[in-house]
């Protein structure tokens, strides 16, 4: 079935209900390849800005100003991906004191969501665990030779998206990478074309913090990693979190994830391929933090 | 009670002891009547040492008499290599702050001090024999290629630095002081002469001296690190020594298509594409090695993903993946191109059986790397076959 075949369709039940939808009433979506998926985080300093519906929302893809077609708040079930390449000291001095930081996590869930895990370490490795539930005995992060963030990431991000699930990639990370096979400079272009939202929880400070014992040349790379790793968030809409605590970090993750809105559009008066760039605004007065993915590629 | 004197008297009648499970002697006769795998496994590795495993083989071999010395002494240093390749991982894991000498003169058989000694001890045993067993041959190509896959090129090639040797006995220094006076390849080239894996093992042992970067194990050694290792240590200019020591090689007709894939790889690393392009188009068709196709096609992709020809870039990819799936580097280019191309499903493909595969072929840069460490398998396997 062609892309042009499906649009119409989907684009025409989706024109009548350009409006914010309980979690009980939420659309089904049959393809994804039309219907463009916008998660828009509203916030007014550190609070979450609700009740915004549609005509709330000013998009323009390319500059074209596009009719939304659906907003939900935190209606989708979610799947989360989450990403590590190492376990943060913290949290091995949690595990000696007994404190089961997954499971601290995984009871966070819902029913509906489903999680899967990527190690990133010297090798890449996926787990789909499908429903939310302890760890299984076999999966243990497992302290390899290298750390592999950047391949990670990407294997992470290049997940195929279910149109009817909105997909959050949570990455818990020191920044370091020695082992990947593409540079970190390579992510935010990834990011870009991921239809997932990127927050990324490092748990030790800024590489300017670090002990003075280490090489310029580690510490050159291990910023220029940062930084990719910030473009990369901020092109997915999500952020960058300095928390020690993994469980802590998700939490926010969490919050800052379902309290935001899930906005789709079928794009009009623009061309069907290339990269598309998103700009979304709030139309009500006052002030807002907005974060949204900057672009697509169709 | 009764099955140990039955015991006893069975291998007095033999002529041998009874020796304790665990213990080296045991280990070989096992080992001599062609249960290999489990006389390995039967000693405790990460414990084991040179010195404990020589002492103790000398005894065993002279325990056989004049008549079985030969034959135990062959024996005894295939042991050895069995020993060294068993704990090559561990060895690799941990060769970054080790050094050829032990405290209390013991080296663990697992560490980096390991290799020099316990070939010195077996080289100089078998150089020692009259009249070398048949398939000898098999142990002179594996232990050259087991110091190759440890970048060994000094106990390869012999060197002049003074060591303290004190913790060592006069025994093992002598046979050490034999080894590294000449290098260990020039005694393997005496026993198998006109040998080409052999020529080209020399000609390796020239560019690893020209070319240390490229052995650092600090990292995963792929493309770009090499490039970068390259930069590093030469900037943008050329190595006279490495280009001649290959191009040598480049007509004759055993060696010529991995030489002139290495030549490419040089080239490639020295960022003189359309040279090393050359090299790959001229290898192509004599390469028959699975994993040196792969490489030709995944250095051609990495230099046209740098020229801007991302379609041939991805074809040469796909090619390399065809050839040998699975390879991570391969794999992840390969599904960055598809990806960025917006053909998400292929590369997502890709990924998935590259998260999905338990253990991953060697990438072509660690193999050209490792010399020929990647025959090691088979070679052991002709070794033990040869001492049936």
């Amino acid at each position: 079935m062609s892309r042009v075949a499906l649009a119409v369709p989907v684009a025409a039940a989706l024109i009548a209900s350009t409006v914010v939808l309980p979690a009980q009433q939420q659309p089904v979506f049959r393809a994804a390849t039309d219907v463009v998926p916008v998660n828009v985080s509203v916030m007014r300093g550190r609070t979450p800005v609700t009740g915004l519906g549609a005509s709330d929302f000013e998009l323009t893809d390319n500059g074209v100003r596009q009719q939304i077609d659906a907003v939900s708040v935190d209606g989708q079930p979610v799947d989360i991906t989450i990403a590590m390449g190492a376990m943060p000291r913290s949290e091995i001095a949690q595990l000696e004191r007994g404190v089961d930081a997954s499971n601290r996590m995984f009871a966070m869930l819902r029913p509906d969501d489903r999680l899967r895990m990527v190690d990133a370490g010297g090798d890449i490795r996926q787990t789909a665990m499908g429903a939310p539930g302890p760890l299984p005995a076999s999966h243990e992060i497992v302290p390899t030779a290298g750390l592999s963030l950047n391949d990670g990431l990407f294997l992470a991000l290049a997940w195929p998206i279910d149109p009817n699930r909105r997909h959050l990639v949570v990455v818990f990370t020191n920044g370091d990478d020695n082992w990947s096979t593409l540079d970190a400079d390579r992510l935010p272009d990834i990011a870009s074309r991921s239809d997932a939202v990127l927050h990324a929880v490092l748990y030790n400070a800024l590489p300017e913090a670090q002990p003075s014992s280490m090489s310029k040349e580690r510490i050159n790379n291990w910023r220029q990693a940062y930084r990719a790793l910030d473009a990369a968030v901020r092109r997915t809409g999500g952020l960058l979190h300095v928390i020690a605590d993994r469980a802590a970090g998700f939490e926010r993750v969490l919050a800052d994830f379902r309290s935001s809105y899930l906005l789709r559009y079928t794009p009009r008066g623009v061309p069907a391929s290339g990269w598309h760039r998103i700009e979304v605004k709030v139309t009500r007065a006052g002030s807002f933090d907005i974060r949204a993915r900057q672009g697509y590629e169709r | 009670m009764k099955a140990g004197v039955i015991v006893a008297a069975l291998c007095l009648a033999a002529g041998v002891t009874p020796q304790t499970q665990g213990s080296i002697p045991a280990a070989l006769d096992r080992y001599s009547a062609g249960d290999f795998d489990a006389a390995v496994r039967s000693l405790p590795l990460n414990t084991l040492t040179v010195e404990t495993v020589t002492a103790d083989a000398d005894l065993w071999i002279a325990g056989g008499g004049p008549v079985a010395h030969n034959h135990r002494t062959y024996i005894a240093a295939a042991f050895a290599l069995e020993l060294l390749a068993a704990t090559s991982p561990s060895r690799l894991r941990f060769s970054g702050g080790a050094s050829y000498t032990s405290p209390g003169g013991r080296t663990p058989i697992a560490t980096f001090g390991a290799p020099l000694k316990m070939i010195a001890w077996a080289c100089g045993r078998l150089r020692a024999l009259r009249d070398p067993p048949p398939g000898v041959r098999w142990w002179w190509l594996s232990s050259v290629a087991l110091l190759q896959q440890m970048n060994d090129s000094s106990t390869l090639m012999g060197w002049t630095k003074i060591m303290k040797w004190e913790d060592v006995s006069p025994e093992m220094r002598a046979l050490i002081e034999a080894e590294i006076a000449d290098g260990h390849l020039a005694h393997a080239r005496e026993h198998v002469p006109n040998e080409p894996r052999l020529t080209l093992a020399a000609a390796l042992a020239e560019v690893a001296k020209a070319d240390r970067g490229f052995y650092d194990r600090s990292s995963r050694a792929d493309v770009l690190r090499s490039l970068e290792l390259w930069q590093k240590q030469h900037g943008t200019g050329g190595s006279d020594d490495i280009e001649r020591a290959l191009s040598a090689l480049v007509t004759d007709p055993q060696l010529g298509a991995e030489a002139e894939v290495r030549l490419g790889f040089f080239d490639l690393r020295r960022q003189r594409w359309q040279p090393a392009l050359a090299h790959f188009v001229r290898a192509r068709p004599r390469v028959d090695e699975p994993i040196l196709q792969a490489g030709i096609e995944y250095f051609s992709g990495w230099i046209y993903e740098r020229t801007n020809r991302t379609p041939d870039a991805i074809a040469a990819y796909r090619r390399a993946n065809a050839i040998v799936p699975h390879l991570r580097n391969v794999s992840m280019l390969l599904s960055a191109q598809l990806f960025e191309a917006n053909q998400r499903d292929e590369a997502y493909s890709i990924l998935d059986g590259l998260a999905r595969t338990k253990t991953l072929p060697s990438d072509p840069v660690v193999v050209l790397r490792e010399g020929d460490a990647r025959f090691l398998p088979d070679w052991m396997l002709k070794l033990r076959e040869a001492l049936r």
